[in-house]
């Protein structure tokens, strides 16, 4: 039996200004506008792909927005995949970035006192997802035009008690966050009417690739110099000592590079990869190769691997901060032959870093300004105390994202749910998990929130609802700027959040004008508000449920059994 | 050595060692004609109050009293220092009257369903796993149900009579229509899911050409719906032990304040 034939999807199946409730499509004449704006004007259309034209990017990965007086454009800690191009109007960036800026997310859960913990015993709802809607209702959200927006009833009075600075027309901003997927630095309020281009990171970033004159990528490569690169490489240990004159030109040397691709119209549940996926992914640096360079990684995971017969095996992994290469480069330099790299570095998903060449290292080492690693890359990489099964499940299936990875030892755990009561019993009768999830040898990763590194999750999240904890890094939804959109669902590839009818106290479900039922987004908030962390974890009686900080693979009790 | 294994050593000695303390000093004190017996009385019964907190515990997840975990080690290895503290009470002799025997049976019955769980709970979880077909107890008679109806959907593609048929009315849709062969799991055994696989097996000689497919999807249904029922009896027996286990603990406990009562009163 044979299914009917479906429309293979397309990489612009969904223009970016019909997505998340947008719907202004771009015409021909807001191309030809586009075009005259500075930033476009010198782009060599030439370069460009017959399937990939300068003019369908810019049809499809741009959107046009207007923003009002005291619209939050974007905000600190926000996750980004979207650069902006001030048209018209202008935009504050908020510089004061202390207690969570002007733009206050909500405020952390207070920890229960002791009676209020016990009283959770009697006082947690009977129904399931009850909501206080009185609260919700109380924060700053306009609708216009189907899209939902955050905004500051008075911006010039809120501006005036923070340092900003004024960005204008023909200014770019968020290009660092939408190239790097990192969290937005900074942000954004616009503090006149004004008219921005939202781009796609992969419109910006296929703009930069083709464009044979380079002026996009130039000024975007000026602008992460000016801003960002320099406090990046001080965050590594090796260079943290150096003098700003050999940090200048350090500066001046790199390159930012990226690997691996996302494309928001695929699901990002599907970077999950297949059983083969270490031969599909982006060779960053191959093994046996000239250590041209060593790399330091900026956001996302990176596989280093080596040859074993007629396969590779996982070594170990990267995550941001650490580099790849500088043993090579400095250990393997001092020898008569050229140093080679002795593994394999490949980027799993997306991946960002900072290619700095290696005769800039050997440089600063002859002069005894930096030292390197004390021993060889394979002193370096080999030490993993994991099982290699596991540690090839954890990095194929992305579990290497998680801080707080819900992981089950399936020869101890005795099915008993006492984590799901514990759960429930933290969260209002409603547990946050599913005792369930993919399985290798003796080890299950529950259907649980990782708190991940990097979470894709709150990427395209419109009202920043889902963001991450400025204390602890954790990744929680506010209840009430949450509009029940499912994005975050959908991002998620480890089907960790769960979309809910919320309802009254009473146990009606609570809808809208239209009688449909409001959604919320729930998922693991590690008990934030609760004595003695993650209730899960304090309740399994056997030692079998670990929450694990997958970043670090040592020293962790549960994975190294 | 691993942690566990290093944890469990630690614990039996650390038994040994009291249980030797308490009989060197129950020797001391008879020697001095000082009578014990209160004493291991209330030790006893101060160790069955605290191992019966444990159900308490359990139920306070959200106040920090220390984990889960924690609790259980001390809850084994004060459950299992009472046997010798029992012993020195009641001096080896068994009992005489009714209300001691009914004592004497709730204690062994709690300390013995309290080894066995233990065991039980060490022994089944690795078996779960290496059988493969995890599922969260609550649903597995969901996934029952699912495979029950992808049988019947097999069977209505065959004709009226057929070998696949006959079988399945004799054989199969009593084995597909709930959880089966609960103590056979129990006990570990394999039997019933061969002869069901035989028999399979054996229609096949007689099937037609087209019908043996449908043979090797009713045997992959078949292996599958085994493998569900051997996680139902095994999760059933690691949920229902505790049915045993915890009422007669509380039986002991009010046994025990009659005991210590009636010993107050005419002592």
């Amino acid at each position: 039996m044979s299914l009917p034939p479906i429309t293979r999807p397309k990489r612009w199946d969904m223009p970016f200004s019909q997505e998340g409730g947008h719907d202004a499509d771009i015409s021909d004449e807001d191309v030809e506008e586009l075009l005259q704006l500075e930033s476009f004007r010198n782009i060599d259309e030439k370069g460009f792909k017959k399937s990939v034209p300068l003019r369908d990017i810019l049809r499809n990965d741009v959107r046009i927005q207007t923003y009002r007086a005291g619209d939050v454009i974007v905000r600190h800690g926000d996750w980004g995949s979207s650069a902006f191009l001030i048209m018209s109007g202008a935009a504050a960036v908020e510089l004061d970035r202390g207690d969570g800026g002007v733009v206050k997310r909500q405020t952390k859960k207070k920890r229960r006192s002791l009676f209020q913990s016990f009283a959770q015993l009697w006082q947690n709802n009977r129904h399931r997802e009850v909501r206080d809607r009185e609260a919700a209702g109380q924060s700053n959200l306009r609708s216009e035009d189907g899209v939902t927006r955050l905004y500051l009833s008075d911006v010039s009075a809120v501006l005036e008690d923070s340092k900003s600075a004024t960005l204008e027309a023909g200014q770019w901003f968020g290009e660092l966050a939408a190239l790097g997927r990192t969290p937005r630095a900074a942000t954004v309020i616009a503090t006149d009417r004004s008219r921005l281009v939202e781009i796609r990171w992969q419109g910006l970033r296929d703009i930069m690739r083709f464009d044979r004159n380079g002026a996009l990528k130039g000024q975007i490569d000026n602008v992460f110099r000016e801003r960002a690169l320099t406090s990046f490489l001080k965050t590594e240990p090796l260079f943290a000592d150096l003098g700003s004159d050999d940090l200048r030109q350090l500066v001046s040397e790199c390159e930012l590079v990226t690997f691996g691709e996302y494309d928001t119209a695929t699901p990002f549940r599907d970077l999950k990869s297949t059983d083969d996926s270490i031969s599909d992914e982006p060779i960053i640096a191959e093994e046996g190769e000239r250590a041209s360079a060593v790399f330091l990684i900026r956001s996302g995971t990176a596989r280093i691997s080596r040859s074993h017969f007629h396969g590779r095996k996982t070594v170990g992994y990267l995550n941001p901060g650490r580099a790849f290469g500088l043993s090579e480069v400095i250990w393997g330099g001092k020898g008569d032959s050229q140093p080679k790299y002795e593994y394999r570095l490949s980027a799993i998903g997306y991946l960002n870093a900072v290619l700095i060449p290696a005769t800039v290292i050997e440089a600063l080492a002859n002069r005894k300004v930096i030292s390197g690693p004390s021993g060889s890359a394979a002193g370096e990489y080999s030490e993993s105390p994991v099982q290699e099964h596991l540690l090839n499940f954890l990095v194929d299936q992305h579990y290497v994202q998680g801080t707080a990875t819900m992981v089950i030892d399936l020869d101890r755990c005795t099915r008993c749910d006492d984590c799901v009561q514990a759960c429930a019993v933290a969260h209002d009768n409603n547990p946050r998990f599913i005792r369930h999830g993919p399985v290798s040898g003796r080890h299950m990763i529950a259907n649980a929130c990782m708190h991940c590194a990097d979470p894709v999750c709150m990427i395209e999240c419109p009202t920043g609802a889902i963001h991450r904890d400025t204390n602890d890094g954790l990744v929680l939804i506010n209840e009430s700027t949450c509009i029940g959109c499912a994005q975050c669902a959908n991002n998620c590839p480890f089907d960790a959040i769960r979309m809910v009818e919320v309802s009254t106290p009473s146990g009606g479900v609570i809808v809208d004008a239209k009688g449909t039922p409001i959604m919320e987004a729930t998922k693991c908030d590690l008990c934030q508000d609760q004595h003695g962390g993650p209730a899960c974890q304090h309740a399994c009686p056997h030692d079998a449920l670990e929450r694990v900080d997958l970043q670090n693979l040592f020293d962790q009790g549960v994975i190294s059994r | 050595m691993t942690a566990f294994a290093r944890r469990r050593v630690t614990g039996i000695i650390l038994v040994v060692l009291a249980t030797i303390l308490l009989t060197v000093l129950t020797a001391v004190f008879d020697a001095a004609f000082v009578s014990t017996r209160g004493v291991h009385g209330w030790l006893l019964a101060a160790m069955i109050v605290f191992l019966a907190c444990y159900q308490i515990r359990k139920r306070l997840t959200m106040l920090p009293l220390g984990t889960s975990a924690l609790w259980l080690q001390l809850h084994i290895y004060i459950g299992l220092s009472t046997l010798p503290v029992f012993f020195l009470h009641t001096d080896g002799r068994l009992p005489r009257g009714p209300i001691e025997i009914f004592m004497l049976a709730c204690y062994l019955i709690v300390f013995l369903s309290g080894a066995g769980g233990l065991l039980l709970s060490r022994i089944i979880p690795p078996r779960l796993r290496n059988r493969g077909g995890e599922a969260l107890y609550e649903r597995i008679p969901g996934y029952v149900r699912r495979i029950a109806a992808q049988t019947e959907k097999l069977i209505s593609t065959t004709a009226e009579e057929s070998v696949i048929r006959d079988l399945f009315e004799a054989r199969l849709r009593p084995y597909f229509e709930q959880p089966a062969n609960f103590w056979r799991h129990v006990m570990h055994s394999q039997k019933h899911c061969v002869l069901l696989l035989d028999a399979v097996r054996d229609a096949g000689r007689f099937a037609a050409e087209e019908e043996q497919l449908l043979l090797n999807e009713l045997t992959e249904l078949v292996q599958q719906k085994d493998d569900l029922d051997y996680q139902y009896a095994m999760q059933s027996i690691l949920k229902y032990w505790l049915f045993i286990h915890v009422p007669l603990t509380w039986a002991l406990i009010v046994m025990t304040i009659f005991h210590a009562s009636v010993a107050l009163m005419y002592s």
